[in-house]
């Protein structure tokens, strides 16, 4: 149970301030924070259904009709390409009796409850209410599907719960610091995807992502050999906005297994200052995961399901162009490229998936105590104090 | 019975007393007709949604302000007065303006507006490219859609039943489902004709069709002959020659057929030309036969405006209002002819009121 609920507070005020100290005098987030179903409520309610949360990239939504559908936190979402060819985010639940529209990926012309057949349109107009012509001060206009806020960043979509919540673009008008519009990720388009059910909480993903401590014990075969501990290089205090990067500096880094670029280089990286050249870790606060390389981005997003449960959708994309000749699977080696970078994010995918189950299980001891943070873990620290301090202090003035 | 819509006082439009409009439009969106669909129907909706397009908006002529979906017409069908493409003809942005969003759907209270503004006592609906377009599928579905289609402009109407008239969708392929139709509808006070979707294969004068042509003749309803909702054999003259000539409608004394010349190559006086040599001097027979033209249409030339029919086209051309003015100064005297004695007689109404 948390260990203090006064004052607005789900977590002792100590420990949130024993986390917001500098990283070698930081004490890290009491085991609870990655169990307690209370503090994941209060994770969901302050982060989940107040911030902005990626759902995929434009090009899973290509088409007129095109929908993917999402869960955050227990809000299932619709995102769909409308009539007009704009990204929409609706709640994937009827204004009848609440049931879910649509399950998966697809494509429609409408959205048809299976229940009792209501129909809205892509937009979300309510079109369609069979046999109600009795139903008295009924309106279909009053009954739209709720509509939830889109946006559109580099080519990944985000939505938020948030009906007052400020721009995305703002929260991440600082990237071009770190040089991030040199990868032309808004260029790059999607050619392998998949997703994992992880038994841990969704920080423990997150906080594993973005140190590189781990790296040389989890990963001795793969991102080990190309980028040891040494070289990669944390860049905390960069920008105050709510997104981080390290980057490990091996020069010209890609997912191939000689390291050599398989698809035309982003022509924008020529000139990169130094600093940032190589493999970057970048984390867009609370759950995006991109990993944008020379030649292609992987990039993965980790949707809490529970205290204990994350579903984890990880997608590989590469230049436009490659990943037309990919689809229409007339050129065997940008097949083979796009299938070599796929299995190799996979391997390191797996390698972290596994430690963070083991880790989740250590979480889970009635002798759990907090730890402490060493010097390659300074953004892993700094996004748990975010965490701490949106959702497990008090209510934040509105 | 249903009476023909009260006379409506002279709102400074002229002499606008009972007049009477055979050609408004919808346009339902298919998201309508499902609604109104029977659970049958709806269990074959997948079917029929896999057939359906986006259709494109047509702003400022009574569409909704969203894509819906429509099943796609066919494009190449030659038509001389086409109300359903945009033409040179374009109606002004005033005229436009004038009409409100969502008459083409679910907006009768806008539509009626527009009659009253226009003085227009009655209007009679049928249905855009997207019902017709129906033709092309299986008989049963097609019957599904119409009888769904038939319970939407129903209710549609009901805004106002003596204003609104609804003009029932039958299916020739399905004599029987259409007599059934007209027996289960003939009640609706709104309910004032129907329209046959003819193919190829049955022939309006097989004995199949009796029970529907006697069904209309209980009901006291006449036939809106739409070429467009037809196969393309199924022309004016034509069904015409098959009525007359199989003795249809001398077996059925209460038939009448209004012939429309809305979406076809034919003018009204091309109608009125296929009418008189398909009676000869059979005055009788003559005096239950139409034809129904747009106003552009009366203007190929029609001096004798009695047996004519007209059809404003509204929202398409725009402005209710225009039109009418328009018809009016074509016809001169003969518009009160066409504008409210033979519709009377179309309709069944009974002989013109004295002024």
């Amino acid at each position: 149970m948390p260990s203090s609920l006064q004052n607005g507070y789900a977590l002792a005020p100590e420990a949130i301030e024993a986390v917001s100290r500098p990283v070698v005098e930081a004490v890290t987030l009491p085991p609870e924070c990655y169990t307690d179903p209370l503090l994941y409520e209060r994770e969901c309610e302050r982060i989940f259904y107040r911030d902005w949360i990626c759902v995929g990239r434009v090009e899973d939504v290509a088409e007129v009709g095109d929908f993917l559908t999402r869960t955050i936190g227990r809000e299932p979402l619709v995102i769909v390409r409308d009539g007009n060819g704009t990204i929409r985010a609706h709640l994937n639940v009827c204004r009848h009796r609440r049931c879910t529209l649509v399950e998966g990926t697809g494509s429609a012309k409408t959205f048809r409850c299976p229940y009792h057949g209501w129909m809205y349109g892509l937009d979300g107009t309510l079109r369609a209410t069979p046999a109600f012509r009795e139903t008295l001060d009924f309106d279909k206009a009053d009954y739209p599907l709720m509509g939830v806020k889109v946006e559109e960043w580099a080519g990944f979509i985000f939505v938020n719960l948030n009906d007052d919540a400020a721009p995305f673009a703002d929260r991440v008008s600082e990237t071009t610091r770190w040089g991030a519009d040199r990868y032309r990720m808004d260029r790059m388009t999607t050619v392998r995807r998949w997703e994992y059910e992880v038994p841990c909480n969704w920080k423990v993903y997150v906080d594993n992502f973005i140190e590189s401590y781990h790296v040389p014990w989890v990963h001795p075969e793969t991102f080990a050999l190309l980028t040891p501990l040494k070289s990669w290089v944390d860049f905390p205090g960069l920008s105050d906005q709510p997104w981080a990067v390290q980057v490990g500096q091996t020069p010209g880094l890609t997912f191939s297994d000689s390291g050599d670029a398989l698809f035309p280089v982003t022509p924008e990286l020529e000139g990169l200052p130094v600093d940032y050249d190589g493999m970057p870790v970048f984390l867009v606060f609370p759950t995006l995961m991109v990993l944008p390389s020379v030649d292609a981005i992987a990039y993965y997003v980790a949707y809490p399901e529970g205290p204990e449960q994350t579903r984890v959708m990880v997608r590989v994309c590469v230049p436009a162009e490659s990943a037309a000749a990919d689809a229409r699977g007339d050129d065997p080696a940008v097949v083979a490229a796009a299938d070599e970078y796929a299995a190799n994010v996979k391997a390191f995918l797996d390698e972290d998936n596994d430690i963070c189950r083991r880790q989740q299980i250590g979480l889970r001891s009635r002798r759990g105590a907090p730890g402490r943070y060493c010097k390659h873990e300074s953004l892993t620290r700094s996004f748990d104090q975010w965490v701490a301090e949106r959702a497990y202090g008090p209510a934040p003035a509105s | 019975m249903r009476g023909l819509a009260t006379e409506l006082s002279d709102r400074g439009h002229g002499a606008a007393v009972g007049v009477v409009d055979l050609g408004g439009w919808v346009a339902p969106a298919m998201e309508l007709i499902y609604e109104q669909g029977t659970a049958a129907f709806r269990g074959q909706w997948p079917r029929i949604e896999a057939m359906l397009e986006l259709a494109p908006l047509r702003p400022g002529r009574g569409d909704w302000p969203h894509p819906s979906l429509a099943l796609p017409g066919e494009a190449t069908r030659p038509a001389r007065h086409d109300p359903w493409r945009r033409s040179a003809a374009e109606p002004s942005p005033a005229a436009e303006s004038a009409v409100a969003a969502g008459v083409l759907h679910d907006n009768p209270a806008g539509r009626l507006a527009a009659l009253e503004a226009a003085g227009v006592a009655l209007q009679l609906i049928s249905p855009g490219p997207s019902l017709d377009a129906c033709r092309a599928l299986p008989a049963n579905l097609a019957a599904g859609v119409f009888a769904a289609y038939n319970r939407y402009v129903v209710e549609y109407c009901r805004e106002d039943p003596q204003r609104l008239g609804a003009v029932l969708q039958l299916h020739g392929s399905e004599p029987g489902f259409s007599a059934q139709e007209v027996a289960e509808l003939r009640g609706e006070a709104s309910v004032r004709a129907v329209s046959l979707c003819l193919a190829v294969r049955i022939a309006p004068d097989d004995r199949q069709f009796d029970p529907l042509w006697q069904a209309l003749q209980d009901a006291d309803l006449p036939v809106l002959h739409r070429p467009s909702f037809c196969a393309r054999v199924w022309s004016p003259g034509r069904l015409l020659s098959y009525l007359h000539g199989a003795g249809v409608l001398e077996r059925f004394p209460g038939l009448r057929v209004g012939l429309a010349a809305g979406e076809s190559e034919h003018s009204a006086s091309d109608l009125a030309g296929c009418i008189s040599r398909t009676v000869g001097g059979d005055g009788e027979l003559g005096s239950r036969l139409f034809a129904v033209a747009s106003s552009a249409q009366f203007a190929d030339g029609c001096e004798d405006a009695d047996g004519m029919l007209w059809a404003s086209d509204f929202p398409l051309r725009g402005s209710l209002d225009s039109e009418l003015e328009r018809v009016r100064g074509i016809l001169g005297t003969g518009a009160r002819s066409a504008l409210v004695a033979s519709p009377r007689r179309f309709l069944g109404a009974g002989a013109e009121p004295p002024e």
